[in-house]
C-alpha cells in the first residue's frame, strides 16, 4: 500500500493538502485471502497441537502391555479436535487411587486382554498391593504448553503472509 | 522411484524414508510409527535412538497454472534418544540431509521444501530420560490437472 501526500496552493492562495491512498485493492485482496486462510490454518494448528500433546502423553504413559499408550487417540469433535484416553484404567493411572489389594489373577487377565475389565476370581491364588499411579496427561499438557507459543507464532506468520 | 499424482502419499513417504535411512546412525531405526520396544521393565538404552517418520499430510489443492494444480504437504520426523546432545546431533543431521537433497527431491517433483518448525520434549521412562524432538518440513508438489471436455 502507498500513501501519497500532495501540498499545493490553490487559485485563492490557500494551502491544500491532498492525501491519496494507493493499492487499497491489494489490501482488499490480501484481506480476502486471509479470511479464507484463517479457518484452514486454525484447524491445521489445532491438529498439530493435538498431535504434539498425544506424542507427549504416549511418551509418558506407563507401558506394561502398551494398551494405555495405544488408547490415546485424536478424533474430531464437532469443529474441534479431541484427544481421548480410551483405556478404562487411564483415569486411575492419571489421578491416582487408594493403595489396595488385588488378586494376582487380575494381573494375568490384564496382560492377556488389557482392554477388558477384570473378571471376578472366586479362589484367588494370592494378592498383590497396587499403589502406584503415574500421571501422564498433566505433564504432557505442561510440555505442550511450552511448545504452544512456537507453534502459534509459526501459524500466525503463515496466516498473515502475503 | 517417481512420485506422481497416483502414488503421491506412499512414494513421498518412501523417498523421505530412503533419505533419512541413509544417514549414519539412522539406518534401520526409522519406523513409520512408534515401535513399542521399550515396554517398561524391558527398556534399555540399546533400543534408542528411534526415528519415527510419519505419513505425509497434504493440504488443499490450489491452482498453479491453467493446466497444473499445486498441493502443499508436510512431513514430520520424531527423534527419540536417551541424551539431549545426541538428539540435537541427529536433528542437525536430518536438517543437513534434507537441505543437501533439495536437487534430488526437486527432480522427483517435491519443490519449495522448507523447515516449518521444531518442538521438543523430555520424559522419564524407568531409569532412562527420553528426549524427543519433532521436526516438520513443508513442501509443494505440482501435478497436471485432468482436463474436462468443455
Amino acid at each position: 500500500m502507498e500513501v501519497q501526500i500532495r501540498i499545493f496552493k490553490n487559485e485563492f492562495a490557500l494551502l491544500m493538502i491532498t492525501i491519496t491512498l494507493k493499492g487499497l485493492g491489494k489490501v482488499d485482496s490480501w484481506m480476502a485471502n486471509i479470511k479464507g486462510r484463517i479457518p484452514r490454518l486454525s484447524k491445521e494448528m489445532a491438529k498439530e497441537v493435538a498431535s504434539s500433546f498425544q506424542k507427549s502423553a504416549k511418551l509418558r504413559a506407563k507401558k506394561a502391555t502398551g494398551y494405555l499408550a495405544n488408547s490415546i487417540i485424536i478424533q474430531p469433535y464437532g469443529k474441534d479436535i479431541r484427544v481421548s484416553v480410551n483405556a478404562p484404567y487411564g483415569v486411575a493411572q492419571e489421578l491416582g487411587f487408594k493403595r489396595h489389594l488385588i488378586p494376582i489373577e487380575y494381573i494375568f487377565q490384564h496382560l492377556g486382554t488389557p482392554g477388558m475389565p477384570g473378571q471376578w476370581v472366586n479362589n484367588p491364588s494370592g494378592f498383590v498391593w497396587v499403589s502406584k499411579s503415574t500421571p501422564f496427561i498433566m505433564p504432557a499438557l505442561d510440555a505442550t504448553t511450552q511448545n504452544l507459543p512456537n507453534i502459534a507464532r509459526r501459524y500466525a506468520a503463515r496466516m498473515v503472509k502475503k | 522411484m517417481t512420485i506422481s499424482k497416483s502414488t503421491l502419499i506412499e512414494n513421498t513417504h518412501q523417498e523421505f524414508y530412503t533419505l533419512f535411512n541413509s544417514i549414519t546412525g539412522f539406518t534401520g531405526k526409522v519406523y513409520p510409527a512408534y515401535p513399542y520396544l521399550d515396554l517398561d521393565g524391558a527398556s534399555t538404552k540399546a533400543s534408542y535412538p528411534i526415528f519415527v517418520l510419519e505419513s505425509p499430510d497434504f493440504d488443499t489443492w490450489e491452482n498453479f497454472t491453467l493446466n497444473k494444480l499445486r498441493v502443499e504437504g508436510s512431513i514430520t520426523l520424531d527423534i527419540y534418544t536417551t541424551s539431549a546432545k545426541t538428539c540435537d546431533e541427529y536433528a542437525s543431521d536430518a536438517f543437513d540431509k534434507i537441505e543437501t537433497s533439495i536437487k534430488t527431491l526437486r527432480a522427483l517433483g517435491i519443490e519449495f521444501i522448507e523447515l516449518d518448525g521444531m518442538t521438543k520434549d523430555m520424559a522419564n521412562k524407568g531409569k532412562l530420560n527420553i528426549h524427543l524432538k519433532t521436526i516438520k518440513w513443508r513442501f509443494k508438489f505440482v501435478f497436471s490437472r485432468t482436463s474436462l471436455p468443455y
